[in-house]
């Protein structure tokens, strides 16, 4: 399917886009980094709108500096950062799993965190979609997941915004009532369609990394049926902090590709802090987390297989964090 | 020593294709035309009556120059002339959900989609027919015949009927029976390029229609009878193809509307499909249940096979017949097995037609055979290869239902990937999760029998060297990446012992080139080579006779060799363009022809009598002469053995097939680089199908689910396992230089060996493909 008509524009800097942004902003628009997310999504006429501002030829965005990670970073200059390697396994393994290398050469950090919900109703052509009638993220009122459902339910499958949100990271933005800073757990909201608290005219220019996450031990763990291409059927990403005895100071396991957002765990994690490592206890913290776990039916696996691949990755994570 | 058979060639249209500079459909421009854009309007109902197509708002757009509809052509056409059931657009009502309704032709692609919204449809939805159970149960209303012309009972397309020997008796003597209820989700050909057209209607009334397709002969029929034109009117091009697999050797549709759209325009007009568009028109293969028994006596000697196969047609025949044989006959080698009973039926539902793919019709059915082939082994205790061998066929020797066995190279097969993999040492002892399996092909070289019941060779190649000296050779064999450019000029050239740089192939256009039936069938190498070897030896003789005469000496004492000929006696040589400048002096360019058609097939068959003759081949008569008696059957068999390697995660049940030992009769490898190519290719297909590949249907509307390679999941290279592949050179008798298929048989083998492995990995069978991992995990915890 060709891509449909639109105007794109070049902007130099961060300043520049967000002018452009407001002076287009009644015909509508949409920011595009790396548009591996976002042109697929053109060419099946979903949400297409008429002007795009492409953030490539801004520089501030491009450098990854200490714990502070440009937008505009691209997913296989993540994969291959010296100091995240060492200080950050988890976001190298988790960028270093999205879609293919070739996706990852042009796909970048802050398009990842962005990205479209995905849902089997929604990510289809116009053809397919006039066939049965759409969804309500598409040009239709009932929810095809859940015909009850106000909201849509389809899921958030970025690879990296799981482990970001396990470490407490933090998004920098910038719009036209000037530069914020958010958390990344409050950022992600439960609807499908509004997705995350962004104002339409914000970019994300930075990713903000504690620095004690260099402390931390992190992973992450991803089920696809292909080792490439496949975006995540679920995933699960961890942060731990052990102290010298092996007992848990603190733990962060967040599901990915399960919900609408991120999906924290901190009510069945922290009733282990404090408490020693074992094989048993791995067991405990995977089960339960799995019992909770609550796909929807909107990805191409069963609902039954992904719930039970949460416990899965859990306990091969933590017994792979644990075990060094 | 041979000249260039057998000798790893690059293939001849390789260099053009990398370098980016071979021209496929869509890089076709034509000088000083303006080119109409078509799209077509697709029914998004499975079932449905048209009562009223209105596009007076379409016609009116700004850009629009035509809109063709059923109106504009009813000729009913079909790749098998006893099944015509296809029309260029819907009449009346539509099914299946992609059906083919309207098209439209505009200055371009974003007029003509605007253009199609305009269109406005009413129907009146009937029920969809889509569990072929259903279609085979009797109709109550004439609204539930999904194709009205069919003579079966309720939706049935075809019903096949075989028994040979005697089941019941064989049963009694055997000491094990095993059964199965298999399934088979339908998979298509994943071929990189879309299918494109451009049909072209010019003011001096011919037609010229370029076309991404494998069988250039049967679209130029097609295209005569809907166009209601004489053949002679048309010229079909086949540009480069970005590849086939099955997928595009039927005549379509979308064809069709571009002819239809081009002759009301008088302007080129050019359709190309989104692949959403391909996977609703590819004709991928059928989804299948089989059941199957077979069973065997103690001392591991097969004794009978039953197969009872329900085939889902979808809405239109296709190859269909074909199918329905194959699903059954297929299975009568490479194994002795002498009692037999089929029943297959093909039925109509409303998806999608099924049609040929890579290793058609016989890929279901085989995994089928040989999963219960290693039960019975695991029964008797024998070894899986033990036992294949022990039951193989020998060269020279006749199957249950008439299958004339040439050459016969399975025996060797098997040994050498039982030897190669290790297998003494693996099967059954790796720890769990690690497993090892074999599985064996059986597949036809180029139908005996062609489709078009005429006194026709299958294939005609002409020669011709003119005073340059060059060799062009003239075929229609269509190339779509297989390599048959490269092995016709391989087979000229080995004849001429010329170098190859002299030898141009022109198989592009039906206007230069000889018919040749297309490439499906794996007949190429077989009949289009015979063809070529035959052509260039005519040639030959020409020259060879103009150099007795320069050089005063006898052809016998003359050898032809490296670009010079050589007297043997005196050593004395002239060069290949001095022996072509004399043949040529008094009679213009060289010209040979040669032509392929299949031996005297048995004088029972039906009209037999029309394909006999002297036109016909020396060989040994073929082939019985019950019903249906020429449905597989085939101057030669090709056959395979392959053992797969591999490990599956009992938790995730995601499976990492770690290597492959394939071993394929190919008679003789003429290019070893291209054979292992298709080997490799194959066992890629195959692992697709066995582990994840898969056409959802909507089970309340038809509709395909997963129309697009991110949902629809094919092997991804990082996951091809490493493959050590073993050409066994049989030496077929009448093949060309010995040579039979090596395109779809290798396909065979790769699936029952995974599914084999896996029982040897975690215990379990799993009989139901794809094997994805959620079907593995939930076996494994069935069983514990
Ligand atoms: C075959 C394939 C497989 C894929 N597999 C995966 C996978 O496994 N896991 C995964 O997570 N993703 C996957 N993706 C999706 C996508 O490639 C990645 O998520 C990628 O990181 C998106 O980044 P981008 O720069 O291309 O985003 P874009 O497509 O440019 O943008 C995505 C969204 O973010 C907005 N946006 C982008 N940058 C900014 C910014 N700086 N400020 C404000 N808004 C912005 C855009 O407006 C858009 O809405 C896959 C894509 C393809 C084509």
């Amino acid at each position: 399917m060709i891509l449909p008509p639109f105007e794109l524009h070049n902007p130099n800097s961060i300043k520049e886009a967000i002018e452009i942004s407001q002076k287009v902003k009644n015909e509508g628009f949409d920011y595009v980094s790396g548009g591996t997310d976002l042109l697929q999504n053109y060419k099946n006429r979903l949400n297409v709108k008429p002007h795009l501002i492409s953030l490539k030829n801004i520089k501030e965005t491009r450098s990854i500096q200490n714990f502070n990670i440009g937008a505009m970073v691209t997913l296989d200059e993540i994969s291959k950062n010296k100091t995240l390697q060492k200080d950050f396994t988890g976001l190298v393994e988790a960028c270093s799993q999205v879609g293919s290398i070739l996706v990852r050469k042009t796909a970048t950090i802050g398009g990842n965190v962005l990205i479209d919900n995905r849902c089997y109703f929604y990510n289809q052509t116009p053809f397919w979609r006039t066939s049965l009638g759409a969804c309500l993220k598409a040009e239709s009122d009932t929810c095809r997941v859940i015909p009850q459902k106000e909201y849509c339910v389809a899921t958030f499958s970025s690879d990296s915004a799981p482990m970001l949100v396990a470490v407490d990271a933090k998004y920098e933005l910038e719009g036209k009532n000037g530069k914020r800073i958010v958390e990344s757990s409050d950022f992600y909201t439960h609807d499908g369609i509004k997705r995350n608290f962004k104002d339409e005219s914000e970019i994300i220019t930075k990713i903000k990394i504690p620095k004690t996450t260099a402390n931390l031990k992190t992973g992450y763990e991803k089920i696809r049926v292909r080792d490439t291409f496949d975006y995540p059927l679920v995933s699960v990403a961890a942060a731990l902090k052990i102290d010298k005895d092996k007992k848990i100071e603190n733990i962060n396991i967040v599901l990915g590709a399960i919900g609408t957002y991120p999906i924290k765990n901190e009510d069945t994690t922290d009733l282990f802090k404090g408490e020693k490592i074992s094989n048993s206890m791995i067991k405990e913290i995977s089960e339960k987390i799995q019992k909770k776990a609550q796909p929807y039916n909107n990805l191409t696996m069963p609902v039954s297989y992904r719930k039970k691949m949460v416990g899965v990755l859990c306990k091969r994570l933590l017994t792979r964090l644990t075990d060094s | 020593m041979s000249h260039t058979v057998g000798k790893k060639t690059p293939l001849v249209d390789g260099a053009q294709k990398v370098t980016g500079r071979a021209v496929y459909i869509d890089d076709i421009v034509l000088p000083g035309k303006v080119m109409l854009i078509g799209k077509i309007l697709r029914s998004p109902f499975a079932h449905a009556k048209i009562k009223k197509i209105d596009y007076s708002k379409a016609k009116k757009l700004k850009g629009v120059y035509a809109i063709a509809t059923a109106e504009d052509s009813d000729n009913r056409f079909g790749v098998l002339p006893i099944t015509k059931d296809e029309t260029a657009f819907a009449i009346d009502k539509v099914t299946f959900i992609g059906d083919q309704i309207a098209a439209v032709a505009a200055t371009d692609e974003e007029t003509a989609i605007k253009a199609l919204d305009l269109i406005q449809v009413e129907y009146e939805e009937l029920p969809p027919i889509l569990k072929p159970e259903k279609s085979l149960a009797p109709i109550s209303h004439p609204d539930q015949k999904i194709q009205p012309w069919s003579k079966y009972e309720g939706n049935i397309f075809k019903t096949v009927n075989q028994s040979f020997g005697n089941v019941e008796k064989a049963l009694k003597k055997s000491s094990v029976v095993k059964n199965g209820k298999f399934s088979f989700n339908g998979v298509t050909h994943a071929f990189t390029e879309p299918m494109g057209v451009i049909a072209s209607y010019g003011s001096d009334k011919k037609l010229t229609v370029w076309s991404s397709t494998q069988v250039p002969h049967y679209l130029h029929r097609a295209l005569a009878e809907v166009m209601e034109m004489p053949m002679h009117r048309i010229k079909v091009i086949r540009p480069y193809v970005g590849g086939g697999f099955g997928g595009k050797s039927d005549p379509f549709p979308h064809e069709m509307a571009a002819a239809i759209l081009s002759k009301k325009t008088g302007k080129p007009v050019k359709i190309l499909f989104d692949r959403d568009e391909v996977f609703i028109s590819n004709h991928g293969r059928h989804p299948t249940k089989t059941e199957m028994q077979m069973s065997a006596t103690k001392d591991g000697e097969f004794t009978s096979l039953e197969i009872d196969a329900l085939i889902d047609g979808g809405a239109w025949g296709s190859f269909g017949v074909i199918t329905t044989y194959y699903n059954g006959v297929l299975s009568l080698g490479p194994y002795k097995i002498k009692n037999f009973n089929y029943n297959g039926n093909r039925v109509y539902t409303n998806k999608p037609a099924s049609g040929a793919m890579r290793g058609h019709g016989a890929v279901n059915s085989r995994f089928a055979v040989e999963t219960l082939i290693d039960e019975i082994a695991e029964d008797i205790d024998f070894d899986p290869c033990d036992l294949r061998i022990q039951n193989a066929y020998e060269p020279n020797s006749t199957t249950a239902n008439g299958f004339r066995i040439t050459s016969c190279g399975i025996k060797e097969c098997i040994e050498k990937v039982k030897i190669a993999s290790g297998w003494d040492k693996k099967f059954k002892q790796m720890p769990y999760g690690k497993g090892i399996g074999i599985g064996c092909g059986f597949y036809i070289s180029g139908s005996a029998l062609p489709i078009n019941w005429e006194r026709m060779p299958q294939s005609t190649v002409h020669v011709k060297i003119d005073f340059d000296g060059g060799v062009t050779v003239h075929s229609l064999a269509a190339e779509i990446g297989q390599g048959s450019d490269t092995v016709l000029a391989q087979c000229v050239g080995e004849v001429l012992k010329c170098d190859m740089s002299r030898i141009r192939i022109y198989s592009k256009n039906t206007d230069t080139a000889p018919i040749d039936l297309g490439s499906y069938s794996s007949r190429v190498t077989f009949m289009a080579g015979l063809a070529a070897k035959r052509a260039a030896e005519k040639i030959k003789k020409q020259i060879l006779n103009a150099a007795s005469k320069i050089m005063a000496s006898p052809i016998e004492n003359l050898e032809l060799k490296n670009d010079r000929i050589t007297e043997l006696k005196t050593k004395s040589s002239i060069s290949f363009n001095e022996a072509v400048r004399e043949a040529l002096h008094d009679s213009g360019a060289l010209h040979g022809k040669g032509h392929y058609q299949a031996p005297n097939l048995n004088p029972g068959l039906p009209r037999v009598d029309e394909l006999r003759g002297k036109e016909s081949e020396k060989g040994a008569p073929m082939g019985g002469s019950h019903k249906g008696a020429a449905a597989g059957l085939s101057p030669s068999y090709s056959m395979g053995a392959y053992v797969c390697q591999l490990e599956v995660d009992a938790e995730t049940g995601l499976v990492n097939v770690e290597k492959v030992w394939a071993a394929h009769d190919c008679g003789k490898a003429l290019n070893p680089l291209a054979v292992e190519g298709q080997i490799e290719g194959c066992i890629h297909m195959g692992l697709g199908q066995a582990l994840m590949e898969s056409f959802d249907y909507n089970r309340n509307t038809g509709r395909i689910e997963n129309p697009n390679f991110l949902d629809y999941r094919c092997i991804p290279p990082t996951m091809m396992p490493d493959v050590d592949v073993f050409m066994i050179e049989s030496g077929d008798p009448e093949g060309p230089f010995g040579a039979k298929e090596a395109g779809e048989g290798p396909i065979l083998p790769i699936l029952p060996a995974v599914a084999n492995a896996i029982y040897d990995a975690v215990g379990i069978r799993l009989r139901n493909l794809p094997m994805t991992p959620e079907k593995i995990i939930s076996a494994i915890a069935k069983k514990k």
